[in-house]
């Protein structure tokens, strides 16, 4: 149909648009996932009793939209006590509590464990694809297997005792893809080591752990905020730690240790190397070289130099070859 | 490396070097840093940034290690920051709850905000704050919101104060917001850029430079997108584009997000794998798991109140990393780390392909002055016996040579040698070793440098010393001794 000229209409009918309120198929208004909520797989509160089970929580929340919920054994029957294990199990579409375990109790989604082969079949016996979080307490249950969850079996690591053992994993998830956290030298409460961060929507729309702790450190080798003064800062997290060439020293090394658990700084020290004292140079080389080949392998290592660290070739040869010799031993 | 810190000759800065590193036999290669001022083709100091975080046994490691001064103004705040725990909204007194509530509610209160809004019914406000993710970058309309036009409409369930401070709250929200929509806008390019400047095309092309040969016999290796920021590392590249650091730390988190958030095949996320055939081929979804990272992470940043306040108001306040802007002194936009991340691929890949067939063929304590003379004492058939430099067709740029710590007249050599070898049985027994091309030698040591158009070219820029630092229990090659004929050695 043509208009057929200026001014003209084919007709004289007008249309109304009027909007009127859309609708879903159910009518509701669309619900909104919580993108995250925080979580604490093992958290002590401070100066609570950490003899004590009931202290000991697994915290979820907050989110956006999310209020924290804080699950505890206090209700739970743990025979083995500290070296129980307490299990959450979780939606990974809502993180509510998968009925599944004690759906008609007080503690829905929860259960705890007195030994290994008991919440190993437990574990087994999931939903695949239900999230779990679960841990030891104040202490270590022996032979504890959540390969189940993408965890570890520790019957096959002789040696080595969980303490305050924490993971967050999936049930099916191939072993290593869960989160894991324990102690394994030091006891006492300043080593409780717990996962700390996030359950995440991933791309699949389900929750799962995403770490959230950080720490820059800056190493900086002779510091030209110092000019005259060789001094060589590091900052970590944020904090300087300085160390500056004293009387008779020309140069040596800063050594930094970090235990990688914890985060805390092990060892901080001078090494002046190159000293005019012949004593302090010997115990400095000595000290560099148990570092470098026999600090615990639970420490990272931060070496790194202040001043000149050798006077010249022949110091090097004098006091260093040893570490020479010990890496060509290494490769003949 | 250790070794050469001696006094400067003819005066001048003192050497510096910094290791990071563990006497764990598990500490992976690719968290240890090196750096040495000794490196001066590269303009390195010694002093390094590093960012440390959780892995999946929840111990500290390193997560992103730079040098300075590469790193300038490098700021790990966009990874950490986008990882922190959620927060929830500050909390409304039950008044302020109605206020809030009847800003949208159908008794049409406040009519401007829902034609703002366009909506009717209406939910609560800050369910419209991630309206825009998953669009082009343009903000949604409750940015548009006039709070300061509002008038308090007298009602029984709250007072003006209340109203007030709701509106307050409100308006201060829609700002951080608009900040936090301009920096998504400047985000999407990471993935979507149609001229191809992308993170995709980008490391495809990277990952295409590798050379031939190893590209083709390992096409199938994967690479740890992870890995990217460890390897990324070259203070060349780095200094050729502007205020490079903080836009680098904000296009990784990005490649961490991916990580974090992309299920694997068994449908938990784990360590997100780049295959080299793909990105050369350009069949991989990295695209996309890219922007489904950048979707989460700006959902995250506009649903949070912690986030939305930490960048809404870095941005408003102009300062890194928040701030972004081409001109920025100390911030770059992230698509400017591109470079660095294609530089990442192609090393990262390189240092993984290596031990595949190579490993670094030593010699301690020797008097010979080049490996082309070394050799050793063989029979031939007839004529007695002849020294079999086996080393003879190796080019000088697969050698690094040392002086001898303890003998300082004699050298150490690393010689960098296919590990598979042949025989020869006439006219005399022993192995034929086989060296690197000159291409591959080129590729592995020149430096990169960006093309007119931002891509990447030239070489990897490997530092040799750096191959052999950490030997023994790390190298990027395994260390192995050198291979003397019949042990009975002899110079050619």
């Amino acid at each position: 149909m043509n208009v057929a000229g200026v001014n003209q209409s084919v007709a004289t009918g007008r249309v109304k648009f009027e909007w009127s309120n859309g609708s879903s198929n159910s009518g509701a208004p669309v619900e909104k996932m919580v993108y995250g909520v925080a979580v604490n797989a093992l958290n002590l509160p401070e100066g609570a009793d950490p003899n004590d089970i009931k202290n000991f929580q697994i915290v979820l929340g907050p989110g956006p939209g999310f209020a924290t919920r804080i699950y505890t054994a206090a209700s739970l029957s743990c025979g083995a006590g500290l070296n129980s294990v307490q299990v959450l199990v979780l939606s990974r579409r809502t993180l509510d509590p998968d009925r599944i375990v004690a759906g008609n109790t007080d503690h829905p989604g929860q259960a705890c464990f007195a030994d290994a082969a008991s919440l190993a079949n437990f574990l087994k016996g999931l939903p695949t694809g239900d999230l779990v979080i679960a841990n030891s307490f104040f202490g270590a249950m022996p032979n504890l297997n959540t390969t189940a969850i993408g965890g570890t079996d520790f019957s096959k690591k002789p040696g080595v005792t969980p303490l305050y053992y924490n993971v967050i994993g999936a049930v099916g998830a191939p072993a290593g893809q869960a989160y894991e956290s324990y102690q394994p030298i030091h006891p006492g409460v300043a080593y409780i080591s717990s996962l700390i961060g996030s359950l995440m929507l991933d791309t699949r729309q389900n929750y799962f752990f995403v770490p959230s702790e950080y720490r820059n450190l800056h190493v900086i080798p002779n510091d030209p905020a110092f000019p005259g003064t060789p001094t060589t800062t590091f900052l970590y997290p944020g904090a300087p730690y300085r160390q500056t060439l004293p009387a008779g020293a020309r140069g040596g090394f800063v050594l930094f240790l970090i235990d990688r658990q914890k985060g805390y700084i092990q060892w901080f020290k001078l090494l002046p190397t190159n000293s005019s004292n012949p004593a302090d140079s010997a115990a400095a080389y000595r000290d560099l070289l148990g570092a470098l080949t026999s600090s615990s392998p639970e420490y990272m290592i931060i070496l790194t130099t202040i001043g000149v660290p050798f006077s010249s070739p022949t110091q090097v040869i004098t006091h260093f070859g040893r570490l020479s010799m010990r890496a060509e031993a290494m490769v003949t | 490396m250790i070794a050469k810190l001696i006094p400067p000759s003819g005066g001048g800065a003192p050497p510096a070097y910094t290791l990071v590193s563990s006497t764990n036999r598990n500490y992976p290669a690719a968290e240890i840093i090196e750096n040495c001022s000794l490196w001066s083709n590269q303009g390195d100091t010694g002093e390094v940034r590093i960012l440390l975080g959780r892995n999946k046994t929840n111990l500290w490691s390193v997560q992103i290690g730079m040098s300075e001064p590469t790193s300038s103004a490098l700021n790990f705040d966009w990874t950490r920051v986008g990882f922190q725990q959620p927060q929830d909204w500050p909390a409304w007194t039950p008044a302020q709850q109605k206020a809030y509530e009847d800003l949208t509610s159908s008794k049409n209160t406040y009519p401007s905000v829902r034609q703002a809004l366009g909506c009717n019914p209406c939910q609560p406000i800050r369910s419209y704050y991630d309206g825009g993710i998953g669009g082009n970058g343009q903000a949604p309309t409750v940015t548009r919101v006039n709070y300061a036009g509002l008038t308090y409409q007298v009602n029984p369930d709250y007072t003006e104060q209340d109203f007030n401070a709701v509106r307050q709250q409100l308006s201060v929200e829609q700002g951080y917001l608009s900040n936090v929509y301009v920096l998504y806008s400047l985000f999407l390019p990471l993935t979507r850029d149609p001229s191809g400047y992308n993170i995709p095309q980008q490391l495809g092309i990277a990952a295409g430079q590798i050379e031939q040969s190893l590209r083709d016999a390992y096409a199938d290796d994967a690479l740890l997108i992870e890995r990217l920021e460890l390897a990324a590392d070259v203070s060349d590249v780095a200094s050729q584009i502007p205020y490079v650091g903080t836009a680098f730390s904000a296009a990784s988190g990005v490649l961490r997000g991916a990580a974090y958030l992309t299920p694997s095949y068994s449908g938990v996320p784990d360590s997100y794998a780049l295959k080299l055939k793909e990105l050369v081929n350009q069949n991989t979804t990295l695209g996309a798991d890219l922007a489904r990272s950048i979707d989460t992470w700006f959902t995250g940043f506009t649903n949070d109140r912690g986030k939305l306040q930490t960048i809404g108001s870095g941005y408003d306040s102009q300062k890194a990393p928040w701030y972004m802007c081409v001109t920025c002194r100390d911030s770059n936009v992230p698509r400017s780390a591109i470079p660095m991340l294609a530089l990442g691929a192609k090393r990262g890949f390189y240092a993984q392909l290596l031990p595949y067939v190579y490993s670094l063929n030593a010699f301690y304590a020797t008097q010979a002055a080049t490996p082309t003379r070394l050799g050793g004492w063989v029979g031939v058939s007839g004529a007695g016996l002849l020294c079999y430099p086996p080393y003879e067709d190796s080019p000088s740029e697969s050698w690094i040579i040392y002086t001898n710590i303890t003998t300082p007249s004699t050298r150490d050599f690393y010689i960098m040698t296919q590990i598979k070898t042949d025989t020869r049985y006439y006219p005399f027994y022993g192995k034929v070793l086989r060296f690197p091309s000159l291409s591959l030698l080129d590729d592995l040591f020149s430096t990169p440098v960006l093309n007119s158009n931002g891509t990447l070219a030239r070489g990897a820029g490997f530092i040799r010393d750096r191959f052999v630092s950490a030997q023994g229990r790390s190298p990027i090659m395994p260390v192995i001794p050198g291979y003397v004929p019949n042990n009975a050695p002899c110079q050619k």
